[in-house]
Formats: C-alpha cells, sequence, structure tokens
C-alpha cells in the first residue's frame, strides 16, 4: 500500500493577516506542507479596485497550482474572498454569514449586502506596520474600538486576517463583547486525511524584502 | 537530445522497439532501456552504453517503448537511464528534451513526501503526473501548463500509450502490422505518418489512435531502412567518406535543376546561421558568397539573437544537416518574429526546420549515421558553391561524372595511413592555413578533436609567430594546408616550427595534382577526415560513437 502524500495547501494574504489562517491550521493538523505567499508588494488589498484583486488574486492562485502542485489554497483575505467567484473546489475562501455585525475593510464593505458591518480604512495597514509594537497597537486598537464604539456590541465578527492576528487586544479593549474571528467557520469544516506529522512552510512574496521574510516567520507560533 | 521509439501491435513488440533505437543511436549512446507489457504488466530493461547492452528478450508482447539516452540531466549510469516510473508505478515515462523547471517541481513534490531515484527532469514527470488531481488524459493534458522547456513524451498509463510534444520532434506512423513512434522520422517504415505539432496529445489504446487536443492528419510515407547497413565497410564513417562522391553527384543532380536566383532577388546582406560543422560550411559559404559583392556575416546559432526588425534586403541562410538542431530552430524562430527571410540548407526534407523556411535547398547526402559528419558536410559546401556559380551563371553546369570519378579515385588511392598512426601518439596539435584553407582547417581541427579527443589548436599562419608559437617543441607535430601550393605562402610558418625542433605534415601532399579548383574545398577536406578516422582507430576508438557526444543536437 503506498502510503498518502502529504498535502500542499497554499495561503494568499495581502500580507501578514494569513499568518492567522497557517497558525489555526498548524494547530488543527499535525503537520502539513505550507506555502505562504504574502502579496506585499500590493499591500493593503483593502483599498484596490475589485477588477485588480479578481485578476491578481486569480493569477496567483495559478501560479500556485502550477509551480507549487498545491492541493488546496486558502484565500486568507477576507477583502480578496468578497470579491472572488470562484468554481474550484480547491479554492477555500472567507465566508460571511448574514447574522453577525463584521468589521471589514472598505471595499469589503462596498461587496457586501444584506450583512451588518463596521469599516475601517486604516486598521489593518496599521497593524501590518507596527505588529511588533504593542505600545503602539494597544494605541490603535483602543482607538479603533473607541471610534466605532465596538465595545458597546454584544457581539461582532473580525473580518480581516489581520484583525485576527491581535484579537487579544480586542478582547482587552471590549471585555463585554463576544469576538469571533471568521476563519474559525471555514476551518470547522476543512478536513484533510494524511499520515504525517512533518510541517515544512515556504514563504513567497511579491515584493523581495529579506525583514519582510523574518516577519512573517516570527509570527507563526510553534 | 536523447531517441524514443515505440511499437503497439502485432509483431513482436520488443523486438521492433529494439530494433528502432538502434536506428536513432545517433541522438545519443550514454544509456537506453525499454519497458514492455507482458501479462498485463509492464516490465523494464535498462543498462549503460548502446542498445547492443541490452538483452534480446524472445517474449510474445504487442506494446512496447524505449529510450536511447544523451545525458543532460543527471550522470550516465543506471538509476538515470530511462524508462521512469511514477512513485505510485502508474506511469512510465521516456522523454527527449529539457524540463528547465524540474528542479522546482521536484523540491514542491518532495515536500509532498515523494522520494526520488535519479537525478533526471523525466522521473519529475512521473511523479508530477502521480501527483495530480483527477483524470488521466487531464493531468496529461495540464503538462504543458506545468513544465517549461522542451520535451517529447510517451507515457504509459494502464495498457495506454500518451504521447506530448513540445519542441522537440515525435513522429507516429500507421502501418500494416502497427502503431509505431520515433523521435525521427527516417527510423520508420512505409505507411501513414503524421509528424506530431507542438501542444498535441495523442492517446494510443487498443490499437485506435485518438487526438486528445489537436487534429491529426496521416499523410503517406516510404523509406527504405536497408540502406542503413555498413556494407562491409568496418565502420559506418569510412562507409559515409567513401559516399561522398555519391552524396555530391545527387545533390548537383537536384540542384542543376532549380532556379536559385530568385531567393537571392534584391538580396544585399546575407547571415550565415549554424552550429559545429554545419557552421564550418557556413564559413566557406560566406567566403563564396562575398565574392558576389554580398555583405556577408556568419554567426553561430547557439550565440544568435536578434532585437530588431530585419528589413527586406536581408537574406538568413541556416543550415542543419538534421533540420532538428535547437539552437538553429531558436534561431529560425527569431528572425520569423522579426520578418526576416530564411533559406534553410538541409539534409531532411521532414525536419522541424523546414516550416520556418521562405526557402529549402535540399543536399542530398542521403542518412549519415555517424557522429562526424563527412559526406554531408562535403555536400553543404558543395550547394554553397553551386549556388554561388549559379548566380554568377544561370548556365553553369559541371561534368558531374567526371567529378565524381575524380573524387572517388582520389578517396580510394589516399595513403594517409603513415601520417595517422604519427600523430596517434600525441594528445595536442596545431593546424596552421591561409584564406580558405583556414576555414577547412576549423573543420578538419573540429574531426580530430571529436572523434580523436586530440587537442587541436587551428591557427592563421601569420598568427603563429604572435603567441601560439610557444607551444612548440621538439615533439610537436604540426598539420598544415596550402591547396593552391603557392611558394612562400606557409614557408614562413614552416621555418618557424622546423628551426625549433617541430614536424610539420604538409596535407597539400594528399591532394590529386589534378583536381577541380572550384571545388578545392572539398578535396582539402577529405584527407582530414580520412586521417581523423584512422587516428580513432589506431587509438582504439570508435569513430561512429565517440564519447559525450550524439549526432543530432536537439537541446539548446
Amino acid at each position: 500500500m503506498l502510503k498518502k502524500l502529504r498535502p500542499t495547501i497554499g495561503i494568499i494574504d495581502s500580507g501578514i493577516g494569513g499568518i492567522s489562517i497557517l497558525n489555526a491550521l498548524k494547530a488543527k493538523f499535525k503537520g502539513g506542507n505550507y506555502i505562504y505567499f504574502a502579496d506585499n508588494l500590493n499591500m493593503p488589498y483593502g483599498n484596490k479596485s475589485a477588477k485588480f484583486l479578481k485578476n491578481r488574486v486569480n493569477n496567483l492562485i495559478n501560479y500556485l497550482k502550477t509551480n507549487y502542485l498545491t492541493d488546496y489554497i486558502f484565500i486568507a483575505c477576507n477583502t480578496a474572498s468578497s470579491v472572488l467567484k470562484l468554481a474550484d473546489a480547491d479554492v477555500i475562501k472567507m465566508q460571511f454569514d448574514t447574522n453577525y455585525t463584521y468589521l471589514v475593510t472598505p471595499l469589503t464593505k462596498q461587496t457586501l449586502q444584506n450583512i451588518n458591518v463596521v469599516a475601517d480604512k486604516t486598521l489593518a495597514k496599521l497593524i501590518e506596520k507596527h505588529i511588533f509594537n504593542t505600545k503602539a497597537l494597544n494605541r490603535i486598537i483602543k482607538y479603533h474600538v473607541n471610534l466605532h464604539k465596538l465595545n458597546a456590541m454584544d457581539c461582532f465578527v473580525l473580518g480581516c486576517t489581520h484583525y485576527e492576528l491581535v484579537y487579544d487586544l480586542f478582547k482587552k479593549y471590549c471585555p463585554n463583547s463576544k469576538i469571533i474571528k471568521n476563519s474559525d467557520f471555514i476551518l470547522k469544516d476543512f478536513n484533510m486525511n494524511f499520515e504525517t506529522n512533518e510541517t515544512s512552510i515556504l514563504f513567497l512574496q511579491s515584493k523581495s524584502s529579506k525583514s519582510y521574510i523574518q516577519k512573517l516567520k516570527s509570527l507563526v507560533e510553534d | 537530445m536523447c531517441g524514443i521509439y515505440g511499437y503497439v501491435g502485432k509483431l513482436d513488440a520488443y523486438n521492433e522497439v529494439f530494433n528502432g533505437l538502434k536506428l536513432l543511436q545517433y541522438r545519443g549512446y550514454d544509456s537506453c532501456g525499454i519497458a514492455y507489457l507482458s501479462n498485463n504488466e509492464l516490465k523494464i530493461v535498462k543498462t549503460v552504453g548502446t542498445i547492443d547492452n541490452l538483452p534480446k528478450i524472445k517474449i510474445k508482447c504487442n506494446l512496447s517503448f524505449g529510450h536511447t539516452r544523451w545525458a543532460t540531466n543527471g550522470a550516465v549510469n543506471y538509476d538515470n537511464t530511462h524508462p521512469h516510473i511514477s512513485f505510485d508505478k502508474r506511469f512510465t515515462v521516456v522523454h527527449n528534451g529539457i524540463i528547465y523547471n524540474a528542479n522546482e517541481i521536484k523540491l514542491a513534490l518532495q515536500n509532498k513526501g515523494i522520494n526520488f531515484y535519479s537525478n533526471t527532469d523525466t522521473e519529475v514527470i512521473a511523479n508530477l503526473l502521480a501527483s495530480l488531481n483527477g483524470d488521466v488524459d487531464e493531468r496529461i493534458k495540464s503538462l504543458f501548463n506545468h513544465l517549461k522547456g522542451t520535451f517529447a513524451l510517451i507515457i504509459e498509463n494502464e495498457g495506454a500509450l500518451y504521447l506530448v510534444k513540445k519542441f522537440s520532434p515525435l513522429n507516429i506512423l500507421k502501418a500494416e502490422d502497427g502503431i509505431y513512434i520515433s523521435s525521427d522520422v527516417s527510423s520508420l517504415k512505409t505507411g501513414q505518418l503524421y509528424s506530431l505539432k507542438d501542444y498535441d496529445v495523442i492517446k494510443i489504446k487498443d490499437n485506435q489512435i485518438l487526438p486528445l487536443s489537436g487534429e491529426i492528419a496521416f499523410t503517406k510515407y516510404n523509406n527504405c531502412i536497408q540502406n542503413y547497413s555498413l556494407n562491409n565497410f568496418p565502420h559506418f564513417m569510412l562507409k559515409e567518406i567513401y559516399e561522398t562522391p555519391t552524396a555530391i553527384e545527387n545533390t548537383y543532380n537536384y540542384l542543376k535543376d532549380i532556379d536559385v536566383s530568385p531567393y537571392f532577388k534584391n538580396i544585399k546582406d546575407i547571415t550565415l546561421i549554424g552550429c559545429g560543422t554545419a557552421y564550418h560550411s557556413c564559413l566557406i559559404g560566406g567566403e563564396v558568397l562575398k565574392k558576389l559583392n554580398f555583405n556577408i556575416k556568419t554567426e553561430l546559432a547557439s550565440n544568435f539573437t536578434l532585437f530588431k526588425k530585419i528589413n527586406k534586403h536581408h537574406l538568413h541562410i541556416i543550415v542543419s544537416q538534421s533540420g532538428e538542431t535547437a539552437d538553429c530552430i531558436k534561431a529560425a524562430e527569431n528572425i520569423k518574429k522579426f520578418g526576416g527571410k530564411i533559406l534553410v540548407i538541409t539534409n531532411e526534407a521532414k525536419s522541424s526546420i523546414v516550416k520556418f523556411a521562405n526557402h529549402i535547398i535540399l543536399t542530398k547526402a542521403q542518412k549519415e549515421l555517424a557522429v562526424a559528419s563527412t559526406k554531408t558536410y562535403c555536400s553543404q559546401v558543395f550547394a554553397f558553391i553551386l549556388i554561388a556559380k549559379k548566380l554568377k551563371n544561370a548556365n553553369y553546369t559541371i561534368n558531374i561524372k567526371k567529378f565524381k570519378k575524380s573524387l572517388t579515385n582520389y578517396i580510394k588511392n589516399s595513403n594517409i595511413i603513415s601520417a595517422a598512426k604519427m600523430l596517434s601518439k600525441l594528445d595536442k596539435t596545431i593546424l596552421i592555413g591561409k584564406d580558405i584553407d583556414y576555414l577547412t582547417l576549423l573543420e578538419a581541427s573540429l574531426k580530430i578533436r571529436e572523434i580523436d579527443y586530440i587537442y587541436t589548436i587551428p591557427i592563421y599562419s601569420g598568427e603563429l609567430k604572435h603567441g601560439t608559437l610557444s607551444l612548440i617543441d621538439n615533439q610537436s607535430i604540426v598539420l598544415s594546408l596550402n591547396t593552391d601550393n603557392v611558394a612562400n605562402k606557409l614557408s614562413n610558418a614552416i621555418n618557424e616550427i622546423e628551426s625549433r625542433g617541430g614536424k610539420v605534415i604538409k596535407f597539400e601532399q594528399f591532394m590529386p595534382k589534378k583536381y577541380y579548383k572550384d571545388f578545392s574545398c572539398i578535396y582539402s577536406i577529405i584527407p582530414f577526415q580520412l586521417f581523423s578516422y584512422f587516428i580513432a582507430i589506431e587509438k582504439g576508438y570508435n569513430p561512429d560513437m565517440p564519447k559525450n557526444l550524439a549526432k543530432s543536437v536537439t537541446v539548446e
């Protein structure tokens, strides 16, 4: 009997946000072969046009499929997920549920209908920039929580993977709200069968920068 | 490079492929292997070296395919020999060409947990097919998306054969007794032939030929393979040198009625392009065409790139014996892209390069099997001289019977063996000459390098004293050529060598007293061809199959 192959999972995001998905996948499955594509050249996706994003993400999907033989691809970006119409079963994108209120980027807001959303222009970019500066991050999240009056809500969903990276800070400033990570929904239903506990992660970026790769690597949880 | 051959039909398939591969050995002979389907199980035999090292298996089987290798990716050893099998044993592949992104794909596959047993790009293809998802037909079609590079493939999966082609040649032939597949049409029998186009995928199942992409149209094809026997000669190289007069006669009879002047109408600039021996014939061609006031440039195909539009007064002449030389085909593509005119001079009317040509001139040298080109070089040089003569005088004729007789007698009576014995003891030599003789020496020098493994330096006689003379000592043997035998032409250089203890073998002494002066380049190269042949014999090498080389260079 031949052994089952270790699946290759591609993760696409504009920057560091998708790391939250990578960490969640790593926690759920013991091993795996991950290709993380940070499109840092086009960071942030939140203020790009829908046409541009559709084209770009489709190109990246093809690139990962042909060059890295991916078995699954996660569109680890709520903005990109909201503009894409996909037919391929092996490409998994973020979903939105009309029962919840979402904190999202402006482009995601434009594409969502019948969903309660709070849009923020700059937060994703600020998190990307100050991810390792705890003091600054505290100030930023506190400001945005007050701006959008998030702490007055009973429940809201973090509709951008960048926000998920600072889940703990949202929790800190909204102690009485139920905060949900949008990636929890898709990961709950996602399963793969393989027999290995080896993990490999390859980081790719569209704008070459050694320090950026280091930044991505240091966000990966053991 | 490499050659692939396959057969499906009622004859003994293993034997058909065994004999077919023998005819493809000119494309490489580092190692070879055959796969055959016996009792629904695919078995494989492989060996390092030539086809004769493979076992002669007498077994009833109706499907077989094989490969003769010229190593490009991975060393010459058993593990790297084709056919290669995928990790799940479902796909067996033979491949002619190079995959440029093989390392990247291999890494991606290794990350999935696939182990590799060879260093070839072919095993990557087999494992890629096995790791893709979906229907087998679709997986095979998707190879064009995954693979960068050149490839002609035969892939076996559950008793079906798939043929895939991009850039490297592949042909399929329907005959009464079965279906034949080969890299080279000339190795195929008589029947209905289809030469695959780029991006074609063909499936052969239950003796049915099904195109999976593209359309196929068969045309009638005749071939007589029996001409390829040695005919009492010890080697093909010697046989082919002896066939030079016939090759030239056939080329003359073909060319005499062709009006070449329209090809050169309004042409001011000519660029001649070739590789190896063909490049040397281009140099001679350039020299003779220069006298007709064309602006001549000669380029190596491997070094040829254009960047701007070509004007209509510019003609590109590409010379390729096989018509499959990858560098020449790339150059032709490049020229076409910039709107240039191409005249192809080739020995193979049905070769890949022909489709790029505005005009074609054939050399009728017939099949040449020895790796070192001899009769085809002479035919190319002859064609160039004849073209130049015809351009100057449309009614130009020669008495070809007399010319042939003169050449035949000359080859028969040549007495070069003692000189060859002398040089066979050395591992390096210098060749000196002037003017067009120097160009002949470039070719002579290549012959001695490729089949005798002797380092050779061809040099203009006047240049000797500007550096190379320091190599001369009392052990040195220098080969000189002075076709016109003009006194003093080389005498200074010869004196410089002899006064330092070096010995000079004057090759004009082997030439006949009377010969056709217009065609002196043909007379002058023949002693060198024979010379290199006899050195190889003296040294115990096989002149037909020099190490590391192959006849038709179908990789860039």
